[in-house]
């Protein structure tokens, strides 16, 4: 992490428990600072509260409000952006990431590494 | 003086323009030369006549006799000779030799002919065959005149034999023909209906047709027949009727149309025969339309069995596609758990490699994600053992209320915050039953109530008993379903609109289905959407389940 700057924030959208738990605690041990919510809904309401983080990593299929409906949202109502990463379990994740623009993909099941392989592909997050 | 007995006033010289028919003309006056060749009386004139008649007697096959009724000799002309196939000339006696040229079977009725007209009873006309030395028989046709004296006795006979050998035969052949056609058009299997052109009369309608369109077939070609025909019920295979003058008959007549087309003929009872119809209009050489022939096979079967088979295949592909939907959905309910399950144990290494105290919590977190796998790995093979029929139901004899409260007080401990009520009678309700599966039944029913109905509300249980059955039911508050949705709620691979965003296979009401169907029993639901549903489940009593069974 660059010295004297704040850690890179990532915004968590996952509605497994222990997915969302594995994810931040392992990205905080990365250095990230990690904001979770358990659903597209939740999501929406943190980020009327805070600046716009520097990555966004989505689940897709959620209760209350999902991945799609996140992004529509998201899209229509926040000018500001960011790199959007969607995490899926579908057969065809790739497709998934098409259906909304989203910059990059993760195919559940992924490791950590694959993780941290795609995140740092982004300046911002460089670590 | 000679005088024909019909016309005693009438000059013998004169007869050819006498007689109305001309070949009767020509044999009485050919004859009458040929008789009175030596009495001198001919011109030159008449002897063109009598050469031009000639010829023409030889064109038409015929031969020239007389008959001489005072000495009963009689005389053949060459023609005659060739007809008989003999030499010419070598005919000699009377009635008697030409007998012995006639067919055994006719000789008699011929000669009989023959006698009659001597008698003055008929002209003489007579049809016979005869038997050549070279044993080739021909058909004869004869005619000749009597000529009686002043007292009116027979004197003399003058006749023609005519070859209509070759003109019979074409006529046997032409009956045998229409015998042949008419034969096949009323043995045949398939409707044949014509109706003559301009006004479309119909002219035949052949007992198959009046079989599929369910008339009688007593009443074939008759006018009731045909009159019937017009009062057939045709309709299109969407069941709209097809007015007489748009059938394809009447196309046909009218407009010179082909078509081949699927009717509908509904009979008086009202049942509906399909038939494929084959019309077309039947023209002269000229082109001009002549009739319209309709022929037409009952399809009825084929027609139901080509509908199944759509139905059917529609119903595999809707199959097809829930179960690809059903992968996809099974795909992404697997790798969920496997995702986390892999990412606390990525964790765990990671804290091992780094030396970092051991987080207990994340293999209690593990446990929980393993168990959920196997979960569904339990249900896909429940499912597989479903489809392929081979579950196994292990019956014994409970109280299903017990069985019932067992299930309630899993839940109570699982759900602290959920209130559940039961309401059953004060009896013991005994059933003989599987207890494993219908408690996964119960199970799989509470665990819907609470998964689709608020926090706050309580799942309602009623058991009821009747002299058959025990019905149990569950109650919740839920958002209840569509009746759309109720239908597809215990299809294999479909799931509630409610669960859609909700984790699952969607297999647990399949299961369910199956294993009460198995009990002899039934499932379902009752419900509207917004107002909550009670699914409810029926198992025969011990007794009755004996009897079912056996």
């Amino acid at each position: 992490m660059k010295s004297g700057e704040r850690s890179p924030r990532i915004l968590v959208v996952e509605d497994e428990s222990d997915i969302l738990f594995s994810l931040q605690t392992f990205l905080e041990s990365e250095g990230y600072h990690v904001i979770p919510a358990q659903n597209g809904q939740e999501a929406l309401q943190i980020l009327q509260k805070i600046p716009m983080p520097q990555l966004i990593l989505l689940d897709m299929k959620m209760p209350v409000l999902s991945g799609w409906e996140f992004v529509a949202e998201w899209r229509k109502t926040f000018p500001k952006r960011c790199p959007l990463i969607v995490m899926t379990a579908a057969a065809d994740a790739e497709e998934r990431a098409r259906e909304v623009q989203a910059d990059a993909w993760l195919g559940k099941p992924f490791s950590l590494e694959e993780i941290v392989a795609t995140i740092q592909k982004y300046d911002a997050l460089k670590c | 003086m000679l005088h024909p007995s019909f016309r005693k006033d009438v000059d013998v010289s004169s007869l050819h323009f006498v007689f109305k028919k001309p070949h009767q003309a020509l044999g009485i006056v050919s004859a009458f030369e040929l008789v009175t060749s030596n009495m001198q009386t001919s011109t030159k004139n008449r002897m063109d006549e009598v050469g031009l008649l000639r010829w023409a007697v030889d064109v038409v096959k015929t031969g020239i006799w007389e008959w001489n009724l005072e000495d009963y000799s009689a005389t053949w002309d060459d023609r005659m000779h060739q007809i008989y196939g003999v030499e010419f000339g070598s005919f000699q006696g009377g009635v008697e030799s030409w007998r012995k040229h006639c067919h055994p079977e006719d000789v008699e009725r011929a000669s009989k002919d023959l006698e009659a007209a001597v008698r003055g009873e008929r002209d003489y006309q007579s049809e016979f065959r005869i038997i050549n030395p070279n044993g080739t028989i021909k058909t004869i046709k004869g005619q000749g005149l009597v000529i009686r004296n002043a007292e009116g006795i027979a004197i003399r006979m003058f006749g023609i034999n005519q070859d209509i050998t070759e003109e019979k035969n074409t006529l046997r052949s032409m009956e045998k023909l229409k015998a042949y056609f008419e034969g096949a058009l009323a043995q045949n299997p398939a409707g044949i209906v014509i109706a003559d052109a301009p006004d479309g009369k119909l002219s035949f309608v052949n007992p198959s047709a009046l079989k599929i369109a369910g008339g009688e077939e007593s009443q074939l070609v008759s006018d009731v027949a045909i009159d019937q025909y017009h009062r057939w019920n045709i309709t299109d295979l969407e069941g709209i009727p097809i007015p007489n003058e748009a059938l394809p008959l009447a196309r046909a007549v009218q407009l010179g149309e082909s078509s081949t087309k699927k009717v509908v003929f509904v009979r008086p009872n009202g049942e509906k025969r399909v038939a494929l119809a084959h019309t077309g209009p039947v023209r002269s050489e000229g082109g001009e339309i002549l009739s319209g022939i309709t022929v037409f096979v009952d399809i009825t079967e084929q027609h139901r069995l080509m509908e199944e088979l759509k139905t059917a295949r529609e119903a595999a592909e809707v199959a097809m596609r829930a179960k690809a939907k059903f992968l996809d959905i099974a795909a992404h309910e697997l790798r969920t758990p496997v995702t986390a399950a892999s990412l606390l144990v990525q964790l765990t290494q990671r804290n091992i490699d780094k030396e970092k105290q051991m987080d207990k919590s994340i293999l209690h977190r593990l446990r929980i994600q393993l168990d959920r796998l196997s979960r569904l790995v339990v249900d896909l093979l429940e499912v597989s053992k479903l489809d392929r029929g081979v579950l196994q139901l292990r019956y014994e004899c409970v109280d299903f209320k017990s069985l019932i409260r067992e299930c309630i007080s899993t839940f109570s401990i699982q759900f602290p915050e959920r209130k559940f009520n039961l309401s059953a009678p004060d009896f013991a309700m005994n059933v003989r039953v599987d207890p494993i599966r219908v408690s996964e039944v119960i199970s799989n029913l509470l665990d819907n109530a609470i998964k689709f109905s608020p926090r706050e509300s309580p799942v309602d249980i009623e058991l009821v008993d009747s002299p058959e059955w025990i019905r149990c039911s569950v109650r919740d508050c839920g958002p209840g379903l569509s009746e759309e949705g109720q239908e597809k709620l215990f299809t294999a691979f479909e799931r509630g609109e409610a669960s859609v965003k909700a984790p699952g296979l969607g297999l647990g009401l399949f299961i369910c289905r199956g294993i009460v169907n198995m009990h002899g029993g039934s499932i379902g639901v009752k419900s509207s959407a917004g107002e909550g549903s009670t699914f409810y489940f029926d198992i025969p009593k011990a007794d009755v389940w004996r009897k079912t069974a056996s």
